[in-house]
């Protein structure tokens, strides 16, 4: 459904350098990262709303040369929110109605009605959360086929994290529909990501599907004389204690040691340790 | 377009009613002091004032971002503020015929309304690459300097035919202006379509 072949953003002080990956129909990819590693950048060359080098493809077509229509299958949600503080939700459905040809109004007040979204009260009286909501929400009532999620879930409480993600399961539950969710919530992005796309510094580091990342990943305890014996090419970063070392390290290098399951924190702050130290 | 023109309004209509009661202010002093210019030049200004504060609402909430991913192209985003400020203008420019066809000659109520539109478009035009390229907040001087650069040119003008011999009457004078604003309106378009085109939201 989405690919980025070689995508490069120059700015003065960042380069976002020869990013590829690929989201097929039906999945959720979760792109990870740390503060400034390039996440927003590469969701707006996605979006257009940047000039970039390389090629996206979405829907089997260069995203510059997609139709008005076809552009509105994208459902966008950017880290903040895109609607002036002045404007009401009835203002909101107004101008979504004359700008999306697909624009679902009912579905739209059933969503805010749902989450208890005041319709006459203007956005600046709303919370942050709220505020991400109807940008979610304005995201979904276009009834678009894939979604562009940045920093989506951030600023919602966990009862309506945990709604919202129940909301994204449904929406590509049928195969046909796509999201690429950027999130510094990684609890978020394990619960619902089927695979993980990780950036820093403006460079992709993985790509893979989540299960097989969090399979192939341990963590051991060890002493830096047992460090020496690993592989170091299978080992992703080490942490050092006052009294030991704390390692992630391929499971089938440390096969009969005695290990603990990683979490996608543990993936990326490992890997960032690691690049951190490389430089 | 029409969504663009919608976005506008409604964010700018919260505003629209303030000005509307200093506008009969305006009326009011118009009125006593029997110079109905003074409120058509006012009417004026209110949509000029509407559409750099559309622009600074846009600019605050990245709204233009979010256009461009809903399927906006960047052309009809930039031009978009030329329509807005068109179809205001248009309307003020109607209110201002009526009210001066009751003071003055309905001919000349008709010029000057249609004169005053055109000031107000030129002015509009003056500004808005300005606020494409710079944002509102930097803009503030190019609003300032816009004020002075058609009083400038009228001054040139009037001074280089007048050093060159040639009698300006009234219907010179109109053609000059018309085709110095429709020149400035065009070219500023052209400005703000490229500003647009090659800027990163």
């Amino acid at each position: 459904m989405l690919r980025l072949q070689h995508v490069s953003k120059n700015y003065c002080d960042f380069l976002l350098n020869d990013i590829s990956f690929e989201l097929p129909e039906g999945m959720i990819m979760g792109l990870i990262g740390e503060n400034g590693a390039g996440k927003t950048t590469c969701l707006s060359a996605i979006l257009s709303s940047i000039h970039y080098e390389g090629k996206i493809t979405l829907f089997n077509k260069n995203v510059q040369d997609l139709s008005m229509i076809e552009k509105q299958d994208i459902g966008s949600v950017m880290d903040e929110n895109c609607f002036s503080d002045h404007l009401t939700i009835t203002d909101i459905e107004k101008i979504c109605r004359s700008l999306f040809v697909n624009w679902d109004q009912s579905l739209f007040f059933q969503y805010c009605n749902d989450h208890n979204l005041p319709i006459k009260k203007k956005i600046k009286e709303f919370s942050k959360g709220m505020k991400m909501k109807i940008n979610i929400f304005t995201a979904l009532s276009h009834h678009p086929k894939c979604l562009i999620l940045d920093e989506a879930t951030s600023g919602l409480d966990p009862v309506a994290r945990d709604e919202l993600l129940e909301v994204f399961y449904d929406f590509v539950k049928d195969g046909k529909h796509s999201i690429l969710m950027s999130s510094h919530i990684l609890s978020d992005i394990e619960k619902i990501a089927d695979s993980i796309t990780y950036i820093s510094q403006g460079e992709v580091i993985f790509s893979e599907p989540k299960d097989d990342l969090l399979e192939k990943y341990v963590i051991v305890r060890c002493t830096e004389d047992l460090l020496k014996e690993i592989d170091e090419s299978k080992v992703l970063g080490v942490r050092r204690y006052g009294y030991g070392i704390e390692i992630c390290v391929e499971k089938q290098a440390v096969k009969e040691m005695k290990s603990e399951s990683v979490t996608l924190d543990d993936v990326m702050v490992f890997a960032s340790r690691a690049r951190k130290e490389k430089r | 377009m029409k969504a663009l023109l919608s976005k506008d309004w409604t964010v700018s209509k919260g505003l629209f009613k303030n000005y509307l009661m200093v506008m009969a202010l305006y009326a009011l002093i118009a009125y006593f002091n029997d110079n109905v210019f003074m409120f058509n030049g006012f009417c004026i200004m209110i949509p000029v004032m509407m559409v750099i504060n559309s622009a600074a609402y846009d600019e605050k909430a990245h709204m233009e971002k979010w256009m461009i991913a809903s399927g906006i192209t960047r052309i009809q985003l930039a031009l978009s503020k030329y329509l807005f400020a068109l179809v205001l203008l248009c309307a003020a420019t109607l209110l201002n015929f009526y009210i001066a066809a009751i003071v003055i000659d309905i001919v000349e109520a008709l010029a000057v309304s249609f004169l005053f539109c055109l000031v107000g478009m030129t002015y509009v035009s003056l500004v808005l690459p300005a606020v494409f390229y710079f944002g509102t907040e930097k803009a503030r001087i190019s609003m300032m300097v816009g004020f002075l650069i058609p009083f400038g040119i009228g001054v040139g003008i009037t001074y280089l035919f007048g050093s060159l011999g040639i009698q300006l009457n009234e219907l010179l004078l109109l053609v000059l202006v018309i085709c110095f604003c429709l020149i400035v309106i065009v070219a500023s378009m052209m400005i703000s379509v490229r500003i647009v085109e090659k800027k990163d939201y």
